[in-house]
């Protein structure tokens, strides 16, 4: 696997408008497909991001108890 | 958290080591989220030595234990896992993971890519969704619909 992402995938090409939204499991497809299209390094980022928002939420709760 | 100057560390100092948990899932292109990272390092005195350089670089300390002990080679040699706070934020440096499944066993299921600059080894999608089957914690049950899905796309593709 490379780190170049998948130029097949954006969601906005014919092929989009017939693919499910949602698997028979609830999971959203269109979230995957989005992800896919990034490179490794972009989903990292992304990830950091999440991390980060979350370390600031917790921050927020712990000191809005004190 | 920041994951990739952590993985930046492990590198610099040559670590040899598989990305698994929920890292590998990401890299794999799963869109889901956690909060730390999990690698697999290989056991060789060489490989451990270099491992504790690199995560004493970071003032890693056991993070369940409230004595803030720092990994030895003594530690990070065995099968166990090693549960780390850094100041690059939570590792999880495993020994093995199912049932006794070592760095080397697990090779032949993991690819490299390339992150920020960084060559990164990591557990293949397939054989994620096999560990997290195994494993059959709730927390990874509830991962493995995302998973199955990101591999079905990906296979579709």
């Amino acid at each position: 696997m490379s780190d170049e992402r998948d130029t097949n995938e954006g969601g906005t090409g014919d092929d989009a408008t017939t693919l499910p939204l949602v698997n028979e499991d609830g999971v959203d497809l269109t979230l995957i497909r989005w992800s896919l299209g990034l490179t490794a390094t972009e989903r990292l980022r992304v990830l950091e991001g999440h991390m980060e928002f979350a370390e600031m939420v917790r921050t927020a709760r712990r000191d809005a108890a004190r | 958290m920041r994951l990739v100057e952590l993985l930046g560390v492990l590198v610099r100092h040559e670590v040899e080591f598989v990305v698994v948990g929920g890292v590998a899932a990401v890299i794999n292109g799963a869109p889901i989220t956690t909060s730390d990272l999990d690698i697999l390092h290989r056991r060789t005195p060489e490989n451990v030595r270099r491992l504790v350089a690199a995560v004493t670089e970071i003032d890693a300390t056991f993070r369940t234990d409230s004595r803030k002990i720092r990994p030895n080679e003594s530690h990070l040699l065995g099968p166990g896992h090693a549960l780390l706070q850094t100041t690059l934020g939570v590792l999880d440096s495993l020994g093995t993971i199912e049932t006794n499944t070592t760095y080397e066993d697990v090779l032949v299921d993991t690819f490299v890519t390339e992150v920020a600059g960084l060559s990164i080894r990591a557990l293949t999608l397939e054989r994620l969704i096999k560990v997290k089957e195994q494993t059959g914690r709730p927390k990874d049950l509830r991962m493995l619909p995302e998973l199955r899905a990101t591999l079905a796309e990906r296979n579709r593709r």
